[in-house]
């Protein structure tokens, strides 16, 4: 099968968070960096470059989850589902890159579903949507 | 040989594009100078800041290659 | 929802006032009558400062109020929508101050609720503003204060989290230099009039920022189509790619080819070493990584290092243009290290790089003239060019140690004190330094200097390419130009979103509106947007006349080299404008204002603008413009569009 995933390309990007507030607004309807599926973190002033965290569609919050609420999509994604999420945060600890969070205002853990829209927005190539054919699914 | 001469903000009227909104295609006799073919289509090199080939800034009397892009960027507005 | 506690949207809906005197917090709704009618930032800053400081109290008192406003624009989806407005009496100009700074702090405010600051008195400790979503406190600064702003910024972090915006002063603004800025995010300042000395007379330290709710738009899914389609299509415009590889520092060599940039203190335009400080030597030597504000596709920013022999190796976001030509050639520097590194040693102190370029400039030229001699400087030279030498005058300034405090006022103020003709050769005008333009041969620049509201700044009003292009020895029909960019540069200043974007990447001013529109719900065109922006442009005018008590064209001459010295080299040797071209300018200008021949405004024009109640005030102090005798223009100011169109 076909998997698609983010790329990121270590020091081109310019923390400017566009990805974020794209995210936000497509998840949320609502320009909220807070409510992201991504980050940046941001190396100051030493080295001075900025670093995308972003999913990298490994499934082990899929593994370590109690209550089967995340699934996985025919294109890779890793999809939380809402309605069976009860927000307990398991999933956390295991994200190695850290990129699933809570807000206070949503009652289910935030995942990336490889919507790519942040990388429609990305203009220094830090971002860019990787395909890859794989012989099986877990 | 051809080049193209690319430009936006106070330069794109300069330049009169031709071939889409910032582009303008030029036909050149030999090798020629960037100031030179400035010079034949009567665009003023003073409102010229920078000269952008391949991601590297020339100057002036860079002389480009038949099918090249060469961006030309006008002052800042005022850093 | 996150906010609804308003009906305009684009808002957060919380106004805060803080007394630093007594430490009390008070929160209201935001007064959106005041944003509506004067756009928030600049806007709402000119009304709330000519409203409440009293016309006789010092800028540096308990009177003055320092504002912290990020505009309805600012933490939306909307290019560039990154910057925050502060804004107080300045203590260098004696009149209305506003400057802003781009990265993530503005947003952060409007995410964690609030549309403005209002901070008044001083509080009897050093403190720092901690704001996190509905927690707002004022908290003990002494183990900040003394600090440099860019080694405060990553220990606060430390403290409170890497996700708190930071804002800080330096040393310069704790000690009360008039000159001072703003900084954060390691290197974004609010350089220009004296925000700092403000923050620094009150004992604010700095201010930290988390915000977690949304900002709540009129129509999201027309301005998130909107901006999208501004951002893709300018991905591939042509100014992009150089613009986002070099900056604004490209530019340096092409204003020394066009002779306008400012050499040894403006002696000349023309600077014999530029390809060692030019935005070529920048990529090539320091650069570390590109920096962009928050909502920000195009990265001028650029984040490097600076190594000399002898230093410690520093890390800083520029030089940026201006840094570049006053810390640079204006200075006599010839290598990009030494103005990245003097760029850092100012950010550090926490004092403006473009008022502080102009004042070590200022200072150069008097020890080169033997105004000022080793005596005067700890037994140091100060000579052009020299590191050591500034370095040391820095530091004298910073901490106004001996003649070191002259200049901590400013170019003005310095040449006051030390008298024998330096007045002829400050380079400033209404207290504030001139930016990196000489306009003695570029006579718009001039005028924009000139008659800039805030001091001499070519954030308003920046005219090199029209000077070009209608001819660098004429003067005619250039007041009009001025008058309209300086309504419409102040626009971005109002809306607290960067303006870069509409210059570089062609982007109308139509375009904002419409997004503008989709935000706040209003009904709003661009003819109002530019009316608004003359309205808050008359109000400041009015303000800086009550303040100061005198006819208006008193206060808008620039110094005495504009016009008594011809440019000695370069490309525009032998070139100058004449006194009696400067006051053709001004009264070209004043006439195009509706103002009257001494550069007070009209009763006619502050009626058109609906600010009767300015012209009451100004009367009342015999500086209300006299009727004109051919009435005020109907529309001030003509949208210039180069020849070429």
């Amino acid at each position: 099968m076909e998997i698609k995933r983010l790329k990121v390309s270590p020091g081109k990007c310019s923390g400017c968070r566009l990805c974020l507030q794209i995210c936000a607004i497509s998840h949320h309807h609502e320009t909220n960096p807070k409510k992201a599926r991504l980050k940046i973190e941001a190396r100051f002033p030493q080295p001075g470059k900025y670093k995308p965290r972003v999913c990298v569609q490994c499934g082990k919050c899929m593994e370590v989850c109690p209550e089967g609420a995340i699934s996985r999509r025919d294109d890779g994604a890793y999809i939380v589902l809402t309605e069976q999420c009860t927000n307990c945060g398991e999933c956390i600890p295991v994200c190695k890159p850290d990129v699933i969070f809570q807000h206070r205002d949503i009652g289910h853990v935030l995942i990336c579903d490889n919507c790519f829209k942040c990388v429609e927005l990305c203009n220094t190539g830090a971002l860019t949507m990787q395909t890859r054919l794989v012989k099986e699914t877990k | 040989m051809t080049i193209f001469l690319r430009a936006g903000g106070q330069l794109r009227a300069m330049l009169k594009p031709d071939i889409d909104h910032y582009t303008r295609k030029v036909e050149i006799d030999g090798e020629k100078t960037i100031g030179e073919i400035l010079k034949d289509i009567s665009l003023d090199p003073a409102y010229v800041a920078l000269i952008y080939v391949d991601g590297v800034m020339k100057d002036l009397s860079f002389r480009p290659s038949d099918g090249q892009t060469i961006t030309l960027q006008p002052p800042v507005s005022g850093g | 929802m996150a906010n609804g506690s308003t009906s305009s949207r684009g808002l957060a809906g919380t106004t805060l006032r803080i007394d630093l005197t007594t430490g009390e917090i008070k929160r209201s709704p935001t007064d959106e009558k005041l944003m509506r009618e004067w756009f928030g930032g600049r806007g709402a800053i000119a009304k709330i400062l000519y409203d409440e400081v009293p016309r006789d109290a010092d800028p540096l008192g308990p009177e003055n109020l320092f504002i912290i406003c990020p505009g309805v624009m600012s933490g939306c989806f909307i290019p560039a929508g990154s910057k925050v407005e502060f804004g107080s009496v300045s203590p260098l100009t004696n009149g209305h101050g506003d400057s802003n700074m781009g990265g993530h702090l503005g947003p952060a405010l409007k995410f964690a609720g609030y549309d403005m600051v209002i901070l008044s008195g001083i509080s009897p400790r050093p403190v720092y503003l901690f704001i996190d979503d509905d927690r707002v406190e004022l908290r003990d600064a002494s183990q900040y204060w003394g600090m440099g702003s860019l080694e405060c910024e990553p220990v606060m972090k430390q403290d409170l989290g890497e996700d708190f915006e930071i804002a800080t002063i330096g040393p310069a603004g704790e000690n009360g230099v008039r000159f001072s800025c703003i900084t954060h995010d390691f290197g974004r300042q609010a350089g220009r009039t004296g925000q700092g000395a403000v923050m620094g007379s009150k004992k604010l330290k700095a201010i930290a920022i988390r915000g977690s709710r949304g900002i709540v738009v009129h129509d999201l899914e027309k301005l998130t189509e909107h901006v999208t389609a501004i951002m893709k299509r300018t991905q591939t415009h042509p100014n992009m790619a150089p613009w986002q590889k070099y900056g604004t520092a490209f530019f340096i060599e092409w204003s020394n080819t066009n002779a306008v940039i400012p050499t040894r203190n403006f002696q000349t335009t023309y600077y014999e070493n530029i390809e060692g400080i030019s935005g070529e030597a920048l990529v090539e030597k320091c650069l570390i990584s590109h920096k962009a504000c928050f909502g920000c596709w195009m990265n001028c920013g650029k984040y490097t290092k600076a190594v000399l022999p002898g230093k410690q190796t520093v890390y800083l976001e520029g030089p940026e243009y201006e840094t570049g030509a006053l810390c640079g050639s204006n200075l006599g520097m010839t290598d990009i290290n030494q103005v990245a590194y003097l760029n850092w040693l100012m950010d550090n102190a926490g004092m403006d790089t473009m008022s502080g370029g102009g004042v070590v400039a200022f200072a150069m030229e008097c020890f080169q003239r033997g105004l000022i001699t080793a005596d005067d400087l700890e037994g140091h030279t100060l000579n052009w060019g020299s590191v050591e030498d500034a370095e040391h005058f820095i530091d004298m300034v910073v901490h106004r140690r001996g003649t070191g405090d002259y200049f901590a006022g400013g170019t003005k103020r310095a040449a006051e004190k030390i008298g024998r003709g330096s007045e002829k050769f400050a380079m400033q005008v209404k207290g504030q330094e001139m930016s990196g333009y000489d306009g003695r041969y570029a006579p718009g620049m001039l005028l924009s200097y000139m008659t800039c509201d805030i001091g001499a700044h070519h954030n308003r009003s920046w005219t090199i390419t029209v000077d070009m292009a209608e001819g660098r020895d004429t003067i005619e029909g250039r007041a009009k130009v001025v008058i309209y960019l300086q309504h419409i540069r102040s626009l971005f200043d109002i809306w607290c979103i960067c303006r870069l974007f509409w210059g570089e990447l062609d982007v109308e001013p139509e375009e904002i509106v419409e997004a503008l529109k989709y935000i706040t719900g209003w009904d709003v065109d661009t003819a109002e947007a530019l009316v608004t922006s003359e309205k808050i442009w008359n109000l400041v005018r009015c303000h800086y006349l009550e303040r100061n008590r005198a006819n208006g064209r008193t206060f808008d001459y620039p110094p005495a080299r504009s016009w008594e010295e011809k440019i000695p080299t370069g490309p525009s040797a032998g070139k100058g404008l004449t006194k009696d071209q400067i006051e053709a300018m001004l009264d070209e200008y004043y006439a195009g204002r509706g103002w009257d021949k001494n550069g007070n405004p009209s009763r006619a024009v502050l009626h058109d603008l609906n600010l009767d109640f300015a012209a009451d005030n100004i009367e009342k102090i015999g500086l209300l413009g006299k009727p004109l005798s051919n009435g005020i223009p109907a529309v001030r100011g003509e949208r210039y569009k180069p020849k070429a169109f």
